[in-house]
C-alpha cells in the first residue's frame, strides 16, 4: 500500500498541481473578502459574515470543480501514454492502487482546505474584525473535506470511466446545480454535492442536530465505499482495451 | 536530374541551454538514394530531422531542400516531403481510414492514394478500427502510410521499423528500398542499428553526440572502418610464423588469427599460402564492427554511448 | 483554408462535443427557467422578457466560460493525446492557419450553443405568454454573448494549445466562471479589465438594485464596450497563435 501511495506522490511531482490548488482558494477569499470589506454595513457578524462571503463560490463551485480537475488529472495521467498497461501489471493489486489515488486526491484537496482557512484567518485577521477567530470554522472545514472526499469518490469513478479530461469535469458542473437543488428541497443528506454544502456550513451557519451531524457523517462515508467498490470492481475486471 | 543535391544543410547547430544537441552538422543527401542516418539514442539524429521539417528552429546554420532554403519555402518543400518523426502522430478516436482522410486533405492528395498507401502497408483490413485499439506496429505501419500519402518526392522517416515483428520489418525494409525506383523518391530515415542501414542504405551519415563523424557511400564506410578477418587453422602458431615471414600482421586472439586491413585480394592470397604450406585452413571470417566499435573507431576513443 | 476548417469538424466526429454542449446549456436553462419561474411567482411584474435576458446573462457568466473551456479543451487536446501536433505542423499547412480553423471550429460550437439558448428561452417566454418580442434585445444578447465568447475562447485556446496539462485551461476556465458570476461586486474600473465580467456588461437588460423591490431594465447597446471585448479578442487570439507558432515541438 505505502508503495502505491508513494509511486502515486512521485506521479504529480513536477505537474504543478500545487499551483492550481493554491490558486483557487486565493481568488475565492479575495473575491469574497473585497465583498464583504465594500459591504460591511450590511454584514454584522464579523467572522461569520466573512466566512458566508468567502465559502459561498468557494464551497459551491470552485472545491467541487477543482475535485473534479484534481481527479481527472491523476486519472488521466494513466490514460496517457498506455499507462493503464504499465500499472494493471505491476504487482499491486487494483484495491490498492484506486485507494492510493483517492488518498492522494484526498490529500490534495485537504492542501486547498488548508489554505482555505490559513487565508480566511488572515484575510480576518487584515480586515481587523473585532471578535476572536471562530474555531469552528476549522471544524467545518474538516467537515467540508470528509464531504469532498465522497465527491473525490464519485468523480474518480467517472474519470476512470471517461478517458477525456473535460467531461468528468461537465458533468461534475452539472452535479453542482442538482446539488444546490436537493439541499434547497431538503435533500442534501443524499447527494455528495449538498453534503458539502451542509459539511461546509456554507450556506447557513446553525448547528447541525445530533442527528444531521450522525447521517452527514454515515452518508459521507456509504458514498466513499459504495463508489469506491464500483471503481475497484471496474479496474479488476474490466479489460485493459487501450493499447 | 540525378544526383543532384536533394538535402543539404551548412552549419547546423541547436542548442538546448548551452549544450549543443546538434553541432556544426553539414548533410548532404543526393536525390533518388536512401541516405541513412546513424547513431545511438540521443545522438542528435531526431532534432536535426525536426529541423529539417521546420519543426524546430536551428540555432545556427542553413537547410536548403530541394535546392531552396527551408525558411522561405516551407510550404514548398513540406508539400513535396513526407515524415514519420519519433512515435506515430494519430488521433486515437478516429479510425485508421480517418486518420489518413485527414492527411489527405491536408496535402490535397488525390482519393485513390489513401487505398494505395494503406494496401503498401497491408492495413486495408483494419482502416475500419479505431487506431486506439491498433498495435504499436499498425500504429507504425499507419504513421509509414501516412507518410507515403501523397507519393512525396522526399520521405523522412525517423527509426520506421520500430515496434514492428521480425516480418514486419523485413517487409518494411523492403519497401523502403524500393520506393526511389517506384516511385522516384529520396528516402532519408534514421535508425540506431548498423545492420538496418546496411541493408537499405546506398549512403549513409553518421552522428554521435551532435557531431556528423562520417559521411559518405556505405562502401567507403566499410572502408574507413577497420574491418578484422579472423582465420582459423588447424596449426595457428605454424601459420603465424610463415603469415609474418610473408609480411603480414596477424594477431592470435583465443583460437583465432586476427588481421586488420585486409583487401580481397591478400585475403585469398594468405589463403592460398597457407594452402600451399599444407596448413588446413577451417574458417574464414570477416568479423563486422558493431556499431559500438564502429564509434569507437570513428570517435577514436572510448567511453559509452 | 476552408478545407482546414473542415477537416476540423472532421477530428470532432464521435466525440460528440456538440451533444455535451447542449446538454450543459440544457442544466444551466432548467435552472435558470425553475429561478424565473421562482421569481415571477413571487412578483409578477418580473414576468418579462428582460428577467429571462438578465438572468440567462448572469448564468452565462459562470456557465459560458467554463463551458468554451471545455469545448477548446477537447478540441486542442486530441492533439496532445496523439502527438498529431508535430504531425500537423510537418505538412504544408501553416500552424497559423490549423490555429485559425481551431478557432473557427470551436466558436461556431459556442455560437450554436448560444443560438439554442437564444430559442430555449424564447421558447420559455412564449410559453409564459410574456408580452411582446423585443428582438432587437434579443440581437444584442446574441451579439454580446457571442462577442465575449470569442475572447474567451481566444484565451483558452492559448492555454490549451500552450500548456498540455488540461487542468491549467480548465482551471483557468473556472476562474473566468468565478469573475462571471461575482463580476457585479467589482467596482467598474477594475471589472472592466476582465474579460468575463463583459456577459453582463453586454447584456441588454440589467437589474436596479432599489428598495422595496429591484426591477429589470433595458441596457442600451455599448459601443464602446463591444469595441474593448473585440479588441481583447483580438489580442489574446493574436498572442496565442504567435506563441503557439514558435513554441517548438
Amino acid at each position: 500500500m505505502m508503495r502505491s501511495i508513494s509511486a502515486e506522490w512521485l506521479k504529480m511531482r513536477r505537474s504543478k498541481m500545487t499551483l492550481i490548488l493554491a490558486a483557487l482558494p486565493v481568488v475565492s477569499v479575495l473575491i469574497g473578502s473585497a465583498n464583504y470589506y465594500l459591504n460591511q454595513e450590511a454584514l454584522q457578524n464579523d467572522w461569520l459574515s466573512l466566512w458566508t462571503q468567502v465559502s459561498l463560490f468557494y464551497g459551491e463551485f470552485f472545491l467541487p470543480i477543482l475535485i473534479a480537475i484534481c481527479c481527472a488529472y491523476a486519472c488521466r495521467l494513466e490514460h496517457m501514454n498506455q499507462n493503464w498497461k504499465m500499472i494493471m501489471a505491476a504487482p499491486i493489486s487494483a484495491a490498492h492502487l484506486y485507494l492510493a489515488k483517492l488518498l492522494i486526491t484526498g490529500m490534495m484537496i485537504l492542501f486547498a482546505q488548508a489554505m482555505f482557512l490559513g487565508l480566511y484567518w488572515l484575510a480576518g485577521t487584515l480586515l481587523f474584525l473585532p471578535s476572536p477567530f471562530p474555531v469552528k470554522t476549522a471544524g467545518w472545514v474538516m467537515r467540508g473535506w470528509a464531504a469532498s472526499l465522497s465527491i473525490i469518490a464519485l468523480q474518480l469513478e467517472l474519470s476512470l470511466r471517461f478517458r477525456s479530461f473535460a467531461v468528468p469535469i461537465g458533468i461534475n458542473l452539472c452535479a453542482v446545480f442538482i446539488g444546490l437543488g436537493m439541499y434547497i428541497n431538503k435533500l442534501g443528506l443524499f447527494f455528495p454535492f449538498s453534503l458539502l454544502t451542509i459539511g461546509m456550513s456554507v450556506l447557513s451557519q446553525d448547528k447541525l442536530a445530533a442527528m444531521e451531524n450522525l447521517l452527514f457523517w454515515l452518508m459521507s462515508i456509504a458514498f466513499v465505499v459504495i463508489f469506491a467498490s464500483i471503481s475497484i470492481c471496474r479496474l479488476k475486471n474490466n479489460d485493459i482495451v487501450q493499447a | 536530374m540525378s544526383g543532384s543535391i536533394m538535402i543539404q544543410t551548412d552549419n547546423l547547430t541547436k542548442k538546448f541551454g548551452a549544450a549543443a544537441s546538434v553541432d556544426r552538422v553539414a548533410l548532404q543527401v543526393r536525390e533518388g538514394e536512401i541516405y541513412g542516418f546513424l547513431g545511438p539514442n540521443g545522438a542528435g539524429k531526431t532534432t536535426t530531422l525536426k529541423m529539417l521539417l521546420g519543426l524546430i528552429k536551428p540555432t545556427e546554420g542553413t537547410i536548403r531542400i530541394f535546392g531552396k532554403r527551408l525558411e522561405e519555402h516551407r510550404a514548398y518543400i513540406l508539400q513535396r516531403t513526407g515524415s514519420l518523426i519519433e512515435s506515430p502522430s494519430y488521433y486515437g478516436h478516429l479510425t485508421g481510414l480517418e486518420n489518413m482522410r485527414i492527411m489527405q486533405r491536408l496535402k490535397n492528395a488525390p482519393d485513390r492514394n489513401i487505398d494505395e498507401a494503406l494496401h503498401i502497408v497491408r492495413l486495408e483490413q483494419h482502416k475500419h478500427k479505431k487506431v486506439d485499439q491498433y498495435s504499436l506496429g499498425m500504429k507504425q505501419r499507419l504513421g509509414i502510410a501516412m507518410a507515403l500519402l501523397s507519393f512525396p518526392k522526399l520521405l523522412i522517416l525517423d527509426e520506421p521499423t520500430n515496434g514492428l515483428d521480425p516480418a514486419g520489418i523485413g517487409e518494411i525494409r523492403e519497401l523502403i528500398k524500393s520506393l526511389p525506383a517506384r516511385y522516384g523518391m529520396t528516402v532519408m530515415l534514421s535508425s540506431h542499428l548498423l545492420s538496418e542501414i546496411e541493408q537499405i542504405a546506398d549512403s549513409a551519415g553518421i552522428i554521435h553526440k551532435g557531431r556528423l563523424l562520417f559521411q559518405g557511400s556505405l562502401e567507403s564506410l566499410w572502408q574507413k572502418s577497420k574491418t578484422t578477418i579472423q582465420l582459423k587453422t588447424e596449426d595457428n602458431d605454424a601459420a603465424e610464423r610463415l603469415l609474418l615471414m610473408k609480411g603480414y600482421k596477424p594477431i592470435q586472439k583465443g583460437h583465432r588469427l586476427q588481421f586488420e586491413h585486409l583487401s580481397d585480394a591478400e585475403t585469398a592470397e594468405i589463403n592460398r599460402l597457407l594452402v600451399s604450406h599444407h596448413i588446413p585452413v577451417t574458417r574464414i571470417e570477416e568479423r563486422k564492427k558493431s556499431l559500438e566499435e564502429m564509434f569507437l573507431a570513428l570517435t577514436g576513443k572510448g567511453g559509452s554511448l | 483554408m476552408s478545407s482546414t476548417i473542415a477537416l476540423e469538424y472532421y477530428k470532432i466526429r464521435r466525440k460528440n462535443i456538440g451533444l455535451m454542449l447542449i446538454l450543459f446549456l440544457l442544466v444551466e436553462m432548467t435552472w435558470a427557467f425553475m429561478a424565473i419561474s421562482m421569481s415571477i411567482a413571487r412578483n409578477p411584474d418580473h414576468a418579462a422578457w428582460e428577467a429571462v435576458l438578465f438572468n440567462i446573462s448572469y448564468m452565462n457568466g459562470l456557465f459560458m466560460p467554463i463551458v468554451s473551456a471545455i469545448v477548446v479543451s477537447r478540441i486542442c487536446d486530441m492533439e496532445h493525446k496523439g502527438a498529431t501536433w508535430k504531425m500537423l505542423a510537418a505538412t504544408n499547412v501553416s500552424r497559423t492557419q490549423l490555429y485559425a480553423a481551431k478557432y473557427v471550429c470551436a466558436n461556431s460550437l459556442l455560437l450554436i450553443g448560444i443560438l439554442a439558448q437564444t430559442a430555449l428561452m424564447i421558447g420559455f417566454g412564449w410559453l409564459q405568454k410574456f408580452p411582446g418580442m423585443p428582438f432587437g434585445q434579443f440581437m444584442q444578447f446574441v451579439a454580446g454573448t457571442a462577442a465575449v465568447t470569442l475572447a474567451v475562447a481566444a484565451l483558452q485556446q492559448w492555454v490549451s494549445m500552450s500548456v498540455k496539462n488540461q487542468a491549467f485551461a480548465l482551471c483557468l476556465g473556472m476562474i473566468g466562471g468565478f469573475f462571471g458570476l461575482t463580476a457585479g461586486l467589482f467596482p467598474a474600473s477594475a471589472r472592466h479589465l476582465l474579460i468575463w465580467s463583459y456577459y453582463l456588461d453586454l447584456s441588454p437588460t440589467i437589474y436596479v438594485y432599489s428598495e422595496p423591490v429591484g426591477a429589470y431594465a433595458a441596457q442600451p447597446f455599448a459601443f464602446g464596450k463591444m469595441t474593448a471585448v473585440l479588441m481583447m479578442a483580438a489580442l489574446s487570439y493574436i498572442a496565442g497563435n504567435i506563441h503557439v507558432n514558435r513554441k517548438e515541438i
